[in-house]
């Protein structure tokens, strides 16, 4: 079945074909992420080898020269590792690069820990001028990786290994716009990447047994769309965020931080705890780590008959 | 080669913007002074000689850039860029002060003339290996130049940076070490080793070349040199160099200048 990743290896070489400016950079990992595809350019194709700092720091100065540089690696290690390279030679200088990053959250699975990216929307969210994205599925991966590279400035890209549901409507994802995939009024699931398939399944459940849930894709996690983020607050009793990602500074705290302030109600943020997950299949790992349509639901009956 | 006026007017230069250098650093009550003045000659060699700003627009890169990877040494290089006219010799005395456009370390966004952001050390390499890459894919014949501090050369990425380069036979790459042979608490050699940095850098691939960073031919004729590597100009230097008080003294990293400090010191530069 063709991955997400699939598509973005394919999408970029065919928007570089068009656009000569992109360059694509790769830290020895690139059939893993599908960057490797663009090596059908040539030079524009420039394999760094092991060490992704280096990479980031080129891809600054060709930034600087007016090209447009893709860098690619693991999530894990395209944040992480290069934190302050991305922090002083990307964020602070206001360079026009797009970080991809793959293998998101529990989805590097077998790898364990040590590939498993829980963090990396917490530190690029962190950093002012970048903005952090995740697609829920291919549709919508071609549409914020064709966007990104027309919006001038960092840019992080977040995306899950293995298959994808499709849940999006073409024409009714709008780039950076939080899209409604389902109306409801008792709560309001938000979720980014492969949760957005999870909680829709879970809202269909729901609905058997007479419980209203909206369903919202959120694939600009920064900057939020605050609008379409107060429209759904103000509808429901109680939000409940779920992402493959910690539950500290991910986009459950992003939409927390926004409606404690702006229209405080009950937020129930569902995605890995304070805590390293560990090796096993991707599906193992969302069924121990809650990330289930089954938990979404546990959680949200029992949040209903004890609050109101 | 140089010609005597030339290097009469570099040199009276060089001492013109070692005493703003000093000024500004006393006005300012901070700033790293040991590693400014090491810098002098390089860089009033680059902006004089090599590296043409258009005034109309600093931000342009389709030119000789230079990237400052010790970013601490920014107050020799905002001196120069008042110097040769970026912004007025007045706004020196904003210099890290409440919403001047002279930063603590380089800012592109603010400063005209900045070509890169950097502080963080070990990061200027990468970046102006990816500017000399650009030039490379777009057929454009400029230079990117590079200035790294002896002591920045721990860090890991300098290392990464040094592989990459020379696999890529980026000729129009001419990276400097300010060889001043000392860093923040300690001589390098405590750190480093005593080792042989040319030779270190000719296993890497590089053009290796070891000069005095304060002669002016010297630094002349290893810009010139031909090669189709990149190049390494090991450039020694005294840390503090031309306030005898100053020289190869750890403290004057970046010891605040007192009153008597500079007058003593303004008086040396006069001589
Ligand atoms: C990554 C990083 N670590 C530490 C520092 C703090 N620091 C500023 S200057 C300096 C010493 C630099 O030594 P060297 O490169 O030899 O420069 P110079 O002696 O010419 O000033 C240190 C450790 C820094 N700016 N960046």
């Amino acid at each position: 079945m063709e991955e997400i990743r699939d598509i973005f290896g394919k999408e970029l070489l065919e928007i570089g074909k068009k656009e000569k400016r992109i360059i694509v950079l790769d830290a020895d990992v690139g059939s893993s992420t599908r960057s490797l595809k663009f090596s059908e350019l040539g030079q524009r194709f420039i394999q760094c080898g092991i060490a992704e700092q280096n990479m980031v720091g080129i891809s600054a100065g060709l930034a600087l020269k007016g090209m447009i540089p893709i860098v690619t690696s693991f999530a894990v290690f395209i944040t992480g590792r290069c934190y302050d390279q991305i922090r002083i030679s990307i964020a602070y200088p206001k360079l026009n690069v797009k970080i991809v990053g793959s293998h998101a959250g529990l989805t590097a699975g077998p790898d364990g820990p040590t590939h498993q990216a829980i963090d990396d929307i917490a530190l690029m969210r962190d950093l002012p001028n970048m903005m952090v994205l995740e697609p829920a599925d291919k549709k919508e991966m071609k549409i914020v990786l064709n966007e990104s590279i027309k919006h001038n400035g960092p840019v992080y890209i977040r995306i899950n290994r293995g298959g994808s549901p499709e849940v999006c409507n073409i024409d009714d994802i709008c780039f950076k716009k939080i899209n409604i995939l389902k109306k409801g009024n008792d709560v309001g699931i938000l979720a980014s990447g492969f949760m957005v398939d999870k909680a829709l399944k879970a809202a269909k459940i729901l609905e058997t047994e007479h419980i209203n849930a909206l369903v919202a894709d959120i694939h600009c996690i920064k900057p939020l769309d605050v609008d379409t983020l107060l429209d759904i607050a103000r509808k429901v009793r109680f939000i409940l965020t779920i992402e493959n990602h910690s539950i500290i500074g991910g986009m459950g705290s992003a939409v927390s931080e926004i409606l404690a302030e702006l229209y405080p109600l009950p937020i129930i943020k569902v995605g890995v705890k304070d805590t390293f997950a560990e090796s096993a299949d991707t599906m193992q790992l969302f069924e121990k780590y809650g990330l289930t349509e089954a938990n979404i639901i546990d959680i949200i009956k029992r949040h209903l008959k004890s609050n109101f | 080669m140089l010609n005597t006026e030339e290097i009469f007017f570099l040199k009276q230069k060089s001492a013109q913007i070692r005493k703003t250098i000093i000024e500004m650093l006393y006005q300012a009550g901070s700033g790293h002074t040991g590693g400014s003045l090491s810098l002098v000659e390089i860089l009033v060699y680059l902006y004089f000689k090599e590296i043409k700003i258009n005034m109309e627009k600093p931000k342009s890169t389709e030119r000789n850039m230079l990237i400052l990877s010790k970013g601490h040494g920014c107050p020799a290089l905002y001196t120069v860029l008042a110097e040769i006219g970026l912004f007025n010799k007045d706004v020196l005395k904003t210099y890290k002060k409440l919403n001047s456009i002279l930063q603590g370390h380089p800012d592109r966004l603010k400063t005209p003339g900045i070509d890169m952001s950097t502080g963080s050390l070990g990061q200027g390499l990468s970046v102006g290996i990816g500017c000399a890459l650009a030039d490379k894919i777009k057929g454009d014949n400029h230079k990117t130049y590079v200035i790294l501090g002896d002591g920045e050369l721990q860090e890991g990425q300098i290392w990464e940076a040094a592989i990459f380069a020379s696999r890529n036979d980026l000729d129009n790459l001419c990276v400097f070490i300010d060889n001043n042979k000392l860093q923040l608490t300690s001589k390098v050699e405590e750190i480093f080793g005593k080792r042989n940095l040319s030779l270190i850098w000719k296993d890497f691939g590089w053009e290796s070349i070891e000069i005095d960073g304060h002669d002016f031919d010297e630094i002349d004729s290893a810009v010139l040199y031909p090669t189709k590597k990149p190049k390494i100009v090991i450039a020694n230097t005294i840390k503090g160099k031309g306030i005898s008080f100053m020289e190869n003294k750890i403290e004057w990293h970046s010891k605040k200048i007192s009153e008597d400090d500079y007058k003593k010191a303004l008086n040396e530069l006069l001589i």
